[in-house]
């Protein structure tokens, strides 16, 4: 009896064993087999990428190819893409229900291939397909379907270059939004400006009815969600500060407010505008809680303090004060509590407005008779200048946080619009048929 | 009193042209911005959803797990080697776990483009450079002189800079020139983007291996994050894997063998 228990307990030791061996013998292999690297050089290059949109409209128009270009056009403008000229395709047209032809799309180089269709279907409205292809891993990135009314086409190839934008680099889109701006017009000495909006690629660009129009606007602010605009009308004995509502058309002046009040900026959570006031040779920064009219002034003092600018928690705000004698920035609690100069260095700094992140402020900088735009770190310091020329100011960040656009003038020129990317590599106009100043980037929309 | 003469009234109407024209150009130059209520129609939610045709979710996509396959080569022709009989007992006479790239599905759930009829599912090939592991062994041992179906590795005449491989003995020195071999071709293909905020901390790890013929197989990111930046910069990291292929040329040893390589943007981008 203790014989067979014996052989069956060293029978059963080496089964054990031999599992044992089993399942350990491939992870020493494969741990010994691998072969290991690191790779830290690559390429600095726009992403090679195809957009292949297809559809017609019912009176004929190439749909498919409008929304495509659109696309194209927010991807190449951003710096990271370049979008290859739809001459090259091999494949045409290709189906959006089935998979690309790969080796098509390898040959032209594309890295990646958004191909859909748009439509207009029984309710009338239109819808867009799309997918995002990684064409070397021959995989779907993404896949939506869109719809809209038919004439807001072009927020649908906003929001798809929006989704192509934030799977390919990470980072939020910024496509669909809008500008806002003065669009000036007439000779210098007796410009016409009027308060303009349009998207942020330069289309659909109108006036907006406001009052002080055909009198002087300027300064205008979106709200936190893009639905109110605070702009400054000036008249020849006032300067009042109003708010326009885009939804509904509304306005309104900001109170009874004794002297001239300009730089108005709303607070990031919309209950809140800050502003200045100039009166008896001073300018003062002023808070109004909207909801209240509550009115409250958080600096004194015979100085020119203006620009304020809330940080993203609304905690601080950013101002230009000239009580060191040039004007420089510096930075308040927004209770008007614990002032502290953040610029320092030569020339004069004006303008500051906080990061949406929160983390970086833009600013202008004037100096040896030229305008810079740059950025600094939201607590000053790291200052670096983006772009630079005859004049140039207004700074207004991309609702990502990566773009900066502003306005640029030219000797004797009319005002132009121009967005820089915040590492100064990647620079262009934006297009407007006139004269353009004082733009604010809206969030996006929803 | 003095008479006109005709070349007073063609000049006389030569101006009234000139004048006639002017105010018809005024006329015609077009309102600089149409003056209206800007119609700011919120369009109705435009959310993601799956297509009738294309049973992929967003799901799906979001964890893309597995990682997809290159196109499948079709399987060489020589004849089906005998099927080892496996006895329970002798695991080592199993063949090695390495297979080659079988016919992967349809990865996204698509019809394909090409009409080709089905395959069935059910016979599927042995790979065909399977063998037992005591030959993987040999295999890895073997200088590339012994592999006649393949070129032997180029010997490098570009900068080492920029790659740095491990895993080797010091008899391996030539797979280990072969490998920066491969990790140069792939740095060659690898887009980085340095000025996004967060891609310099991105260090993908790439695990993958070569099929005989240099198709790249099983490319899995294995340092897997959530965070959009990572999953940007692993997409490039695996398009550099996969843009290269085939890899031909390279010795034997590197072939059929796991190979995980990192790609360090923030070594890269710390130049930049």
């Amino acid at each position: 009896m203790m014989t067979i228990l014996s052989y069956n307990f060293q029978r059963a030791a080496v089964i054990l064993m031999g599992v044992v061996a089993l399942f350990c013998f491939p992870l020493v292999a494969n741990a010994q087999d691998e072969l290991t690297g690191t790779i830290s050089q690559g390429v600095l290059k726009p992403l090679p990428i195809a957009i292949a949109i297809s559809g017609n409209e019912a009176s004929g128009g190439d749909l498919g190819d409008k929304i495509s270009k659109v696309i194209m056009n927010d991807l190449e403008s951003s710096g990271y893409f370049a979008p290859i000229n739809p001459a090259a395709f091999i494949q045409q047209n290709p189906d959006v229900a089935v998979q690309p032809e790969f080796a098509s799309w390898k040959t032209i180089n594309a890295q990646y291939l958004s191909n859909g269709r748009a439509f207009v279907d029984a309710d009338g409205r239109l819808q867009v397909d799309f997918r995002l292809w990684d064409i070397f891993s021959q995989n779907q990135l993404l896949g939506q379907s869109l719809t809209a009314t038919p004439e807001n086409w072009r927020r649908i190839a906003h929001k798809i270059a929006d989704a192509i934008y934030e799977k390919l680099t990470g980072q939020e889109g910024y496509f669909d939004t809008r500008i806002v701006f003065v669009a000036e017009s007439g000779y210098k000495t007796a410009r016409v400006k009027h308060l303009a909006i349009m998207d942020q690629d330069g289309a659909n660009p109108s006036y907006l009815p406001v009052a002080g129009n055909n009198t002087k606007v300027m300064t205008p602010r979106f709200s936190a969600d893009s639905q109110e605009i605070a702009y400054m009308a000036l008249t020849a004995d006032s300067a009042r500060i109003y708010i326009y509502n885009l939804e509904t058309g509304r306005q309104e002046a900001v109170g009874q407010i004794k002297g001239m009040a300009f730089a108005p900026r709303f607070s990031p959570d919309g209950s809140k505008l800050a502003f200045s006031v100039s009166q008896g040779g001073a300018t003062q920064i002023y808070v109004m809680d909207l909801r209240t009219r509550a009115l409250t002034r958080l600096t004194s003092g015979g100085f020119i303090n203006t620009s304020p600018s809330f940080s993203a928690d609304g905690s601080t705000i950013a101002f230009t004060s000239d009580r060191g004698g040039s004007p420089q920035i510096y930075l308040m609690n927004a209770n008007g509590g614990n002032v502290r100069r953040i610029t320092f260095g030569g020339g004069s700094y004006s303008t500051p407005v906080y990061s949406p992140k929160g983390d970086q402020i833009a600013f202008t900088k004037q100096s040896g008779g030229r305008f810079s735009i740059g950025v600094m770190d939201a607590g000053g310091g790291n200052a670096r200048l983006l772009t630079s020329s005859y004049l140039e100011e207004g700074p207004t960040w991309a609702p990502n946080g990566r773009y900066i656009m502003f306005f640029r003038e030219s000797q004797g020129g009319n005002p132009s619009l121009w967005m820089v990317e915040v590492t100064g590599r990647i620079e262009r106009a934006v297009p407007y048929p006139g004269g353009a100043s004082d733009p604010a980037w809206s969030p996006r929309l929803k | 009193m003095k008479k006109f003469g005709p070349s007073f009234l063609v000049s006389l109407l030569l101006h009234a042209g000139l004048i006639l024209l002017a105010l018809i150009s005024l006329q015609l130059n077009p309102p600089p911005v149409k003056v209206a209520s800007v119609p700011v129609t919120i369009i109705s939610d435009m959310p993601s959803r799956q297509m009738a045709e294309a049973p992929v979710d967003e799901l799906a996509v979001k964890t893309p797990e597995p990682i997809p396959q290159p196109e499948p080569v079709p399987p060489q022709p020589t004849p089906e080697p005998p099927q080892p009989v496996p006895t329970p007992v002798k695991p080592a006479a199993k063949p090695a776990p390495a297979k080659p790239a079988a016919a992967p599905p349809d990865k996204n759930g698509m019809k394909k483009a090409d009409p080709t009829p089905v395959k069935k599912p059910a016979p599927k090939k042995p790979a065909p450079k399977a063998k037992p592991k005591d030959d993987l062994l040999s295999r890895l041992a073997a200088t590339p002189s012994q592999a006649p179906t393949r070129r032997q590795a180029r010997a490098s005449t570009q900068k080492t800079a920029g790659i740095s491989a491990q895993g080797f003995g010091p008899a391996d020195a030539g797979q280990k020139t072969a490998l920066d071999e491969l990790m140069r071709r792939m740095q060659d293909n690898w887009i980085v983007n340095c000025d996004v905020p967060g891609s310099r901390e991105v260090n993908p790890q790439i695990k993958f291996t070569l099929s005989p013929n240099g198709r790249v197989m099983q490319a899995q990111w294995m340092n897997r994050r959530t965070d959009p930046v990572w999953v940007a910069g692993a997409n490039l990291a695996l398009a550099a894997v996969n843009k290269g292929q085939p890899y031909a040329g390279l010795p034997d040893g590197l072939y059929n063998r796991p190979i995980t390589f990192t790609f360090s943007a923030e070594q890269f981008c710390r130049g930049q």
